[in-house]
């Protein structure tokens, strides 16, 4: 196994936010009380997922920009080693991404619930965040279905990257412009004042930073491993 | 390389084919009536606003998909290699678009028609809505033509239109829903910035497929 810095950095972080996370003070709020800890859980989650989704869209571009190119050398026929082919690489590497990003997404999405519970009083409301939740996980599981309705890896891989993009910036829209133009719940949104404004102290940003960076990390390594896995079963084909 | 000249006959061409297969326009149209109708008896004509809304842009929306799901059906084989040698994909997608765009925006209003005689028109403004309609409508058209594009090239393209665009036609659908309830509500508000908004995710649409229609259409 390889032992790279930032893989323990990783893994140092998280350690470090769950301690901190659980152990550190927090300012005393009306309403959220100890829940606020969820931040670090949370908001981090969905800062990594983020990550991990612009990795699987740049991937897919990188995949389109060099498709014809490797077309063209490999003949158009599936290469019987066919990881060496730079073309298929990019694309699993895009596929890969959106799989971590999907999992810290739901995870997110559970935390998310549990907090809503405890601080709105029920696990889903109506809020323009929980719909762009859920659209961005409906639009990933359509990518893989769509992924998974070709019989050529070639087509699936260029067209399932052009879905990619289209997709992702339609997201972004959503859940990045659409909500600042309607009320929410969420702080920052609809007269609720952001988190920087009373409450991310110079405690809280000790753990939240460190937060987002280390769970990051853990997204990239299991992304790196789910590539090393996908590596081996096509050696094995 | 796009040629305007190339741009027009396709155009043309998408009306006189669809003009030849009338019974695809039928369909929608029937559709839609039927849609309608189902909401008209189960209503029994006690809606509110609220609702009437919503059901009407749920109307819209899977007639959109219905829709779409043809427009590329007829694109493969013999078809599919003249169209490849004859124009480039952008001539090809924006005679598409347009055709659809216009399709989709004519059948917006058509069943808002329909929707005001059988369960009553309550819109305060008229206009507000009609173009809150039609700017929605293109929207839904931008998205379905991208997707069932993609949805064409596939192995088993059962269904697969609507899970592909639903999700990405939600942030159309919304801000249209908003523009449209507050036309329906208040006669004379400002709902420009509601109207540019659906704009730009137009144009937004537009662009994308224009830089990405290419990737699907090789083959």
């Amino acid at each position: 196994m390889k032992m790279s810095w930032w893989k323990i950095a990783g893994v140092i972080l998280v350690i470090y936010t769950i301690v901190m996370g659980f152990l550190g003070e927090v300012p005393k709020l009306a309403i959220l009380h100890e829940t606020i800890r969820n931040l670090y859980f949370h908001v981090t989650m969905w800062f990594a997922m983020i990550a991990l989704l612009v990795v699987s869209l740049v991937y897919s571009i990188k995949h389109l920009l060099s498709d014809g190119k490797s077309t063209a050398q490999a003949g158009n026929a599936v290469d019987s080693n066919s990881w060496s082919n730079l073309l298929l690489k990019n694309d699993t590497v895009a596929a890969e991404a959106a799989h971590v990003g999907m999992f810290l997404g739901l995870m997110g999405l559970f935390t998310g619930m549990l907090w809503a519970q405890f601080t709105w009083g029920s696990f889903w409301v109506n809020d323009p965040k929980l719909n762009g939740t859920a659209v961005t996980l409906l639009v990933y599981t359509a990518y893989f279905i769509l992924r998974g309705s070709f019989n050529d890896e070639n087509k699936s891989a260029r067209i399932s990257a052009v879905y990619n993009i289209f997709a992702f910036v339609l997201m972004i829209v959503f859940i990045g412009i659409l909500p600042r133009m309607t009320d929410s719940l969420h702080p920052g949104n609809g007269g609720n004042p952001a988190f920087s404004n009373y409450d991310l102290d110079s405690n809280m940003r000790m753990v939240f930073y460190p937060a987002v960076i280390g769970w990051t990390l853990i997204g990239v390594w299991m992304l790196t491993l789910r590539i090393r896995i996908k590596k081996l079963e096509n050696k094995i084909q | 390389m796009f040629r305007i000249s190339q741009f027009k006959s396709l155009l043309q061409l998408e009306f006189l084919l669809e003009w030849r297969s009338r019974f695809a326009i039928y369909t929608v149209i029937v559709y839609a009536l039927s849609t309608s109708y189902i909401s008209y008896l189960a209503f029994q004509g006690d809606v509110n606003l609220k609702t009437w809304n919503s059901l009407l842009w749920i109307i819209i929306l899977f007639s959109a998909v219905f829709a779409a799901q043809r427009s590329y059906s007829g694109q493969s084989g013999y078809r599919f290699y003249t169209f490849y040698q004859l124009s480039s994909p952008a001539e090809l997608l924006l005679a598409k678009v347009t055709y659809q765009m216009l399709f989709q925006a004519v059948m917006a209003i058509f069943i808002y028609a329909v929707f005001s005689l059988l369960l009553g028109n309550p819109v305060a403004s008229v206009t507000n809505f009609i173009l809150t309609l039609i700017f929605g409508a293109m929207g839904f058209a931008g998205v379905l033509s991208m997707t069932s594009a993609i949805a064409s090239k596939t192995d088993s393209n059962l269904g697969l239109v609507s899970i592909l665009s639903v999700p990405i036609m939600l942030p159309i659908l919304l801000s249209a829903m908003k523009a449209s309830s507050i036309a329906l509500m208040d006669a004379d508000a400002d709902i420009r910035l509601y109207l540019y908004a659906l704009l730009g995710l137009n144009a937004t649409i537009i662009m994308l497929s224009y830089l990405l229609f290419p990737y699907i259409w090789r083959e």
